[in-house]
């Protein structure tokens, strides 16, 4: 699949909108769940999924390199996010009822499948690990998600903030030495095991 | 190796980045060591912790749903515009254009007494049907700062269009700009070149 989108990307980048259709197909979903960690609720991410494609729509002509897409996706994504983050400041993200949410059938964007038990577990792990990101400032807490959940590496982050790879560093270590204080307990549980 | 080196290089050593050299040198010092060994667990523990959140599907509707409202803000109405009209960047810089012009007469104080008059030359001549409050319009064009940003609704248009109208500088970039946007407003596609 992922040979296809260099070839989408031009196509895209020279006008062809059925490229264009695709490459949302495509991406939306690991937008959203980028998205959804890091504003913590549905409608913001929902926001942020809808604002970055307008966005690299319009920016299109300055994609230099096909293969540059997905970071530069992802870079605004991540920039129109922390806007919105500092943006939410004061009024903090609501943690949503996610029995509310259409669609029980969820996962499908996770990293693993869990089972029904795990699922209710996760629940509670979920809203934990989202208050707990909700303390970090927004770097220190986009740098965590990126580079801890979603994977990214430190040379990645860098090029999505434009910021040297000893920033990104010693965001993460910060993210992390805060996250260790404030989730101890469940670390602690962990290691028990 | 000292423990302010082993815990210097914990990140990368957890993150798999050192030397095949260097992470041995860790491994041993952690060997010896409870004190930066328990640090080391405890970010392969908020590593694996952060890893198990999971995302919520919004359901299998949402999908289809979001990329139709993409495309409705960025390649169907270029298409709809064609073929004598203008692509959505043309339209898109066009409105910057004008949004940038605003913004410069929004540089001086006369901004207030503008918002002010527009606020309520709009109450009496009742011809929007929100009652507009002159802070709001206001804060709505810092929001313009932004170069990004789109003006969306129909009725935030006619409204700087109006004030650009009434206030703004002679000049294509002024009063001009304000009077075309309001006729285009009134019959969409009649000033597009
Ligand atoms: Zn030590």
């Amino acid at each position: 699949m992922n040979k296809e989108v260099p070839e989408l990307v031009k196509r895209f980048v020279e006008g062809d909108q059925k490229a264009f259709a695709d490459l949302v197909t495509r991406f939306q979903k690991k937008l959203y769940a980028l998205a959804y960690r890091i504003l913590g609720n549905h409608l913001d991410a929902d926001e942020v999924v809808q604002e970055t494609f307008v966005r690299v729509y319009r920016k299109r002509k300055e994609l230099k390199d096909v293969n540059y897409f997905s970071t530069f996706l992802v870079r605004i994504a991540t920039n129109y996010a922390i806007d919105l983050l500092r943006k939410r400041k004061g009024h903090s993200s609501i943690l949503e009822d996610t029995t509310s949410l259409p669609g029980n059938v969820q996962l499908s964007l996770s990293h693993r499948v869990a089972t029904p038990s795990e699922m209710f577990e996760n629940k509670w792990l979920m809203e934990e690990i989202t208050k707990a990101l909700e303390k970090l400032p927004p770097r220190q807490k986009l740098t965590a998600i990126l580079h801890d959940i979603e994977g990214y590496s430190k040379a990645e982050i860098a090029d999505f903030f434009e910021c040297p790879q000893a920033t990104v560093r010693s965001n993460l270590h910060i993210a992390r030495t805060k996250l260790k204080k404030i989730l101890k307990k469940r670390l602690s549980s962990k290691e028990q095991k | 190796m000292t423990c302010q080196t082993a815990l210097s290089l914990l990140d990368d050593f957890v993150d798999g980045e050192l030397s095949q050299a260097l992470a041995e040198e860790v491994s041993v010092h952690l060997e010896g060591c409870p004190r930066c060994r328990l640090e080391a667990d405890e970010t392969k523990s908020l590593k694996e912790l952060l890893r198990q959140s999971e995302v919520r599907d919004p359901g299998r509707d949402y999908w289809p749903e979001t990329s139709q409202l993409i495309l409705a803000r960025t390649v169907q109405s270029a298409s709809a515009q064609e073929p004598h009209h203008t692509t959505a960047d043309q339209l898109a810089d066009q409105r910057n254009a004008f949004v940038r012009a605003l913004l410069s007469l929004a540089a001086s104080l006369v901004i207030l007494v503008s918002a002010v008059v527009v606020g309520q030359s709009q109450k009496s001549t009742a011809t929007l049907s929100s009652p507009d409050n002159p802070v709001l319009l206001t804060s709505s064009l810092a929001q313009r700062l932004d170069p990004d940003f789109q003006i969306v609704t129909h009725e935030e248009r006619t409204r700087l269009a109006k004030g650009m109208l009434l206030m703004g500088p002679p000049g294509p970039f002024g009063r001009i700009a304000g009077l075309m946007e309001l006729i285009n407003l009134a019959s969409p596609g009649f000033t597009e070149p």
